[in-house]
């Protein structure tokens, strides 16, 4: 790694005003971001330790759904009650994501903002529009097994890696944000991420000076809950394919579908238009497959991952198969 | 009457030699060691003035380092010194390779390959100086990577060309005719390859994570130019190996060379990026499967080819159709194994170099065959096991296929019920049944222990053994179980003997012997008989060893090949 | 740096440069090397040691940040004249081949067995509310960060497995 000054935030908006400087990275968890030091993709002058701000509860909500402070860990986030009760999703894909000793370390804000597995960003000797803006992307007609099929761009078909948001996609949840002049703004986390376009260094709308404090959960809504992923070990691996789905099916027709997806772009992919097509209509296989494509209209493969758009079709069927199974 | 003959009783000779050890469960002395953190392997030994040195590596597949700007490097906090020596090997050697690998890292091969060595007083120091250094190239354009880019060199002494297997095929009543590709493998051994080296300004020490230990200091020494009786190597505990720990890696040498000439010790430690792309990989391949069989499934014909790859200047060839030239019958043959000479990593020996990809291949194609010719795939291996070697002709001495075929069938209920893919679902898990032949060949050779009974009731055993995790540290004290067992990690350094004409294979187990010119006669108390203590029957001689400095001219030639 | 971390009951001084992992500070600062160095980037768990009583990968964390932390690796774990009863089972069950992946499976079963205690659930439950079982399934899924290249999971299982059972007939 190159030396850094290690410095405390001593509250989350001096961390944001910490934020504020190029060289300055927040540090809470660190399994993203040293790993990423030590292959020198990061190189911050300074680190902001905000590992010990007090942002670290799950509290309810007034209205009944639950915050989550950005620096609760993984795991408390999984194991914890009301979450295992009331958003099972959210559990699952947690659950689902590395191992106990990583999601030991990991934080909310941490594994919203965690950077792609891509094999060109992570090799700094490699061309990568989004670690060097204007080196071209090696991917694209490269090892791109782990790519984006969906809205990629000529500039980077990286994929976001993670479970956790992919599933807070699917429930609506909301990420809220610290500025450095004391206000806060949030927005749903749907919104987020970025799509790579012409910005692939852009991954998400954070902002110089910015900090995620809170993510909230929308009160419970019910229904049966899916986080299915789709890899290659059972256990300890990125999805190639990840769908995350609340589903309700109520006298033979579908009254709920939410969804979203994992592995297939630069974020969580959440399109209600797929769910639109199901609500309202007695599940069968058309109908999957009519779901299935306007998920993948506009999906585009680069060779290595082609296999990822029949996967993707196969995998919703599958969730929604299910669901129909367990309505039974 | 022979050793595994049984008497009346059913009992064989052999049997009563068990002594009640061998064929015991036993718990694994170093368990204690490695459960509790105390076993040190390659990296771990606390050494005084120890420098960190991390390597440097090529960005570019193949060409010419053309300059090594070091400045910035050098001016960097803790950083002590570059080392690009031509010395510095560029590939880890193959196994009982006897001598150096490639060196001269101005010579680019292969993406990653090691260039330079930075040392500096901290590994964070020295990691992050690694990646400050400046390399300029002289790229070499398009160079193969592919072993279809290439004409491929017949490896001859796999070829076989018998009978006419063309017409076999046309005539057969079933035949099979398939390419199966296999992917490389890497060994991925848990511990990272890593060496301490400490040369003291007479003698070179280096703790390295290695499996053979004999020739690694051969290896070693003529990569360094060192006469062998001033290297000494240690491996007391190695973290796995699987092939990629054969012959000496590109840390050993570097950490050698760093430091001679610093005049301090040196650790370097790959790092898993490294071990990845400049030690081993197995070979890809690509193999064609003929069979041609009669209506009952007997062959007639019988086609395996295979494509490999290697970098130039490489003798190994992954070794696909080793077990396939004895496995099956079929009197029209065609073997061949082509290696192409391609600009990847090098290619060597991980785990079952050949049999792992070749054997999966073959019976592959088998079960093809039992499917079209609706034999059942035991019958077809049964009644395809050659009575001899189908093309040297010789009998074999004793042959087990089909017992252990018949006796699988029976443990696992082969007979009755369908034999398909996916015959039943159990939660999100498809189960079938099916069945593979396996066959491993197993170089038998000569190797050597020296066992010395001490006076104190207890035996040293001295043999060049190394225990990656197969357990090695333990049949030597298991056969001496009524005697106290010292742990052979007492004794310091390496010992060597004369070795005999030819490369040594069998297993190999290394604790850590000095080098002795000569042993010393054991006092011979007249009052004893010669057999001190229990050895067992049958194993009364002791023999006593004059150890002998191996001259110069027993070194082995070098083979190397120029690198085009 | 000012301030200490406690490594097995004793405290030490954090390192100097703050780049240096807990790992490296453990194994090259203290020169505890019972905890090993197998990838130095969180993807084998060699490096697992207890942090507060949990599990992490000691080579994805500042030692830096660690101040009045208390860590525990192998070697607090048990000592040759002392081990475990977890290290007992390791040994029993010969729950290893080469041994450079055991203290990092060790450290990881000890605090896995607080999870499953604490009723925290897994990927590999059908009913995330249910009540916590100790299944080969479960200890498979939770003991997947750490892995082991001479393949001893069977014995690694049946070594938790043991250990497990015994612990739970003990609080009966």
């Amino acid at each position: 790694m190159q030396p850094f000054e290690l410095v405390r935030a001593p509250s989350p908006s001096d961390a944001a005003k910490l934020t504020k400087d190029e060289e300055t990275r927040l540090i809470a968890g660190g399994t993203n971001l040293l790993d990423l030091m030590k292959l020198q993709v990061e190189t911050p002058s300074r680190l902001a330790d905000i590992s010990r701000l007090d942002c670290a509860e799950i509290t309810d909500t007034l209205d009944g759904g639950l915050r989550i402070g950005s620096l609760v860990t993984n795991t408390a986030t999984a194991v914890h009650s009301r979450i295992r009760q009331d958003y099972p999703v959210l559990a699952r894909a947690i659950l689902a994501g590395a191992t106990q000793q990583l999601r030991n370390k990991a934080t909310t804000g941490g594994n919203l903002c965690q950077r792609t597995r891509c094999f060109y960003f992570t090799n700094i000797d490699q061309p990568c529009n989004k670690r060097n803006p204007g080196s071209g992307c090696g991917a694209i007609e490269g090892v791109a097994k782990l790519h984006a099929v969906l809205g990629t761009s000529d500039q980077c078909i990286a994929t976001y890696p993670g479970d956790m948001a992919v599933a807070m996609s699917a429930l609506g949840a909301e990420v809220h944000i610290l500025k450095e002049d004391g206000t806060e703004r949030s927005l749903p986390v749907r919104d987020f991420h970025l799509l790579p376009g012409d910005t692939p260094w852009r991954e998400n709308v954070l902002e110089r000076g910015e900090i995620i404090t809170v993510v909230t959960l929308p009160p419970p809504v019910g229904g049966t809950h899916y986080y299915r992923k789709v890899r290659e070990r059972s256990s300890y691996a990125f999805a190639l394919v990840s769908v995350a789905a609340v589903i309700d099916i109520e006298d033979g027709v579908f009254t709920r579908a939410d969804l979203a997806f994992g592995g297939l772009a630069h974020k969580p992919w959440c399109n209600p238009e797929i769910g639109a097509v199901l609500l309202g209509k007695t599940p069968d296989a058309s109908l999957f497959e009519k779901a299935a494509d306007v998920l993948l209209q506009a999906a585009r493969g680069f060779g290595e991952n082609d296999f990822k758009i029949p996967l993707a079709r196969r995998t919703l069927r599958a969730v929604l198969s299910q669901a129909v199974e367990d309505a039974a | 009457m022979s050793m595994n003959q049984t008497d009346n009783d059913g009992k064989a000779r052999l049997d009563d030699m068990t002594q009640g050890v061998l064929g015991e469960p036993l718990p694994r002395i170093d368990g204690l060691a490695k459960v509790t953190g105390m076993a040190r392997y390659a990296a771990e030994y606390p050494i005084d003035n120890c420098a960190e040195g991390v390597l440097v590596t090529s960005t570019i597949t193949h060409g010419t380092v053309t300059r090594l700007d070091t400045e910035a490097a050098l001016a960097m906090p803790g950083v002590i010194a570059v080392i690009d020596d031509s010395r510095l090997t560029t590939r880890a050697a193959q196994g009982t390779a006897n001598e150096a690998p490639q060196q001269a890292p101005v010579t680019v091969c292969y993406w990653g390959q090691p260039i330079a060595l930075v040392v500096a007083e901290s590994f964070e120091q020295a990691r992050d100086a690694a990646k400050r250094i400046v390399v300029e190239y002289d790229v070499s354009p398009s160079p193969p990577l592919a072993p279809g880019d290439v004409t491929p060199e017949e490896q001859e002494d796999d070829t076989v060309s018998e009978g006419d297997l063309e017409h076999a095929m046309k005539d057969a009543a079933h035949s099979v005719d398939v390419e199966i590709m296999t992917k490389g493998h890497a060994s991925a051994a848990m511990e990272p390859h890593a060496a301490i080296a400490d040369w003291d300004g007479e003698r070179l020490t280096v703790h390295a994570s290695l499996q053979m230990l004999n020739y690694n200091i051969t290896e070693l020494a003529d990569a360094l130019d060192l006469p062998e009786e001033k290297v000494r190597l240690v491996a007391r505990y190695v973290g796995g190996g699987f092939g990629s720990k054969l012959g000496i890696s590109q840390d050993v040498v570097a950490a050698s060379l760093a430091s001679i000439k610093l005049k301090r010790p040196v650790r370097v430690v790959l790092s898993r990026q490294q071990v990845f792309q400049c030690v081993m990989r197995r070979s890809e391949t690509t193999q064609r499967l003929r069979l041609a069989a009669t209506s009952d499934g007997k062959l007639i014909g019988f086609g395996h080819e295979a494509l490999v790859s290697n970098l130039p200047g490489e003798e190994f060839c992954e070794p696909v159709l080793q077990s396939s030239h004895f496995m099956y019958r079929g009197e029209n043959r065609e073997l061949m194994l082509n290696l192409a000479r391609i600009h990847r990593m090098t290619a060597g020996s991980v785990r079952a170099p050949g049999e792992a990809v070749g054997m999966p291949a073959l019976e592959a194609a088998m079960d093809m065959l039992a499917e079209k010719s609706g034999v059942d795939p035991v019958a077809l291996r049964l009644m395809n096991i050659p009575d001899k070697n189908p093309e040297s002709s010789l009998p074999f001495s004793s042959h087990k296929l089909a017992e252990c075929l018949r006796q699988g069938a029976e443990a696992f209920g082969w007979d009755g019920g369908p034999r398909k893919a996916r015959q039943r679902r159990e939660g999100e898990w498809w189960i079938g049944t099916g069945m593979a032949s396996g066959a491993r060949i197993h170089s038998t050779k000569e190797s050597k222990a020296r066992v010395t009974l001490l006076a104190d009731g207890t035996a040293r055993i001295e043999t060049d053994m190394t225990d990656i995790g197969t357990g090695l540290h333990d049949p030597c004290p298991n056969g001496r179980r009524d005697a106290r067992y010292r742990s052979c990690d007492g004794a310091g350094g390496h010992w060597r003997h004369a070795p005999p004409p030819g490369p040594r294979i069998g297993r190999k187990l290394g604790c850590g012997f000095d080098r002795l010119g000569g042993l010393p006669r054991l006092p011979r108390d007249p009052r004893r008989p010669r057999c001190a203590g229990r050895v067992g029957r049958g194993c009364a001689r002791i023999a006593r060893w004059q150890g002998r400095r191996r001259s110069q001219a027993d070194r082995c030639s070098r083979r190397r090949q120029p690198i085009p | 740096m000012a301030g200490t971390i406690d490594i097995n009951g004793t405290a030490h001084p954090l390192p100097a440069d703050a780049r240096t992992s807990l790992l490296d500070f453990l194994r090259h600062d203290l020169g505890l090397t019972g905890t090993k160095k197998g990838c130095d980037h969180g993807q084998c768990g060699a490096c697992t040691v207890i942090v507060n009583g949990l599990r992490i990968n000691s080579c994805l964390t500042l030692t830096a940040m660690h101040e009045g932390d208390q860590v525990t690796t192998i070697e607090g774990i048990g000592a040759p004249d002392a081990p475990s009863n977890l290290q007992d089972a390791f040994m029993a069950h010969d729950a290893f081949q080469c041994g450079y992946c055991t203290p990092g499976q060790i450290c990881s079963t000890q605090a896995m067995l607080a999870e499953i205690a604490e009723g925290w659930p897994s990927d590999a439950a059908a009913d995330l509310t249910a009540e916590v079982t100790c299944s080969d399934e479960e200890i498979r899924e939770r003991m997947s960060g750490n892995l082991c290249r001479c393949g001893a999971y069977a014995n690694i299982v049946a070594a938790i497995r043991d250990v497990a059972k015994e612990r739970a007939d003990a609080t009966v």
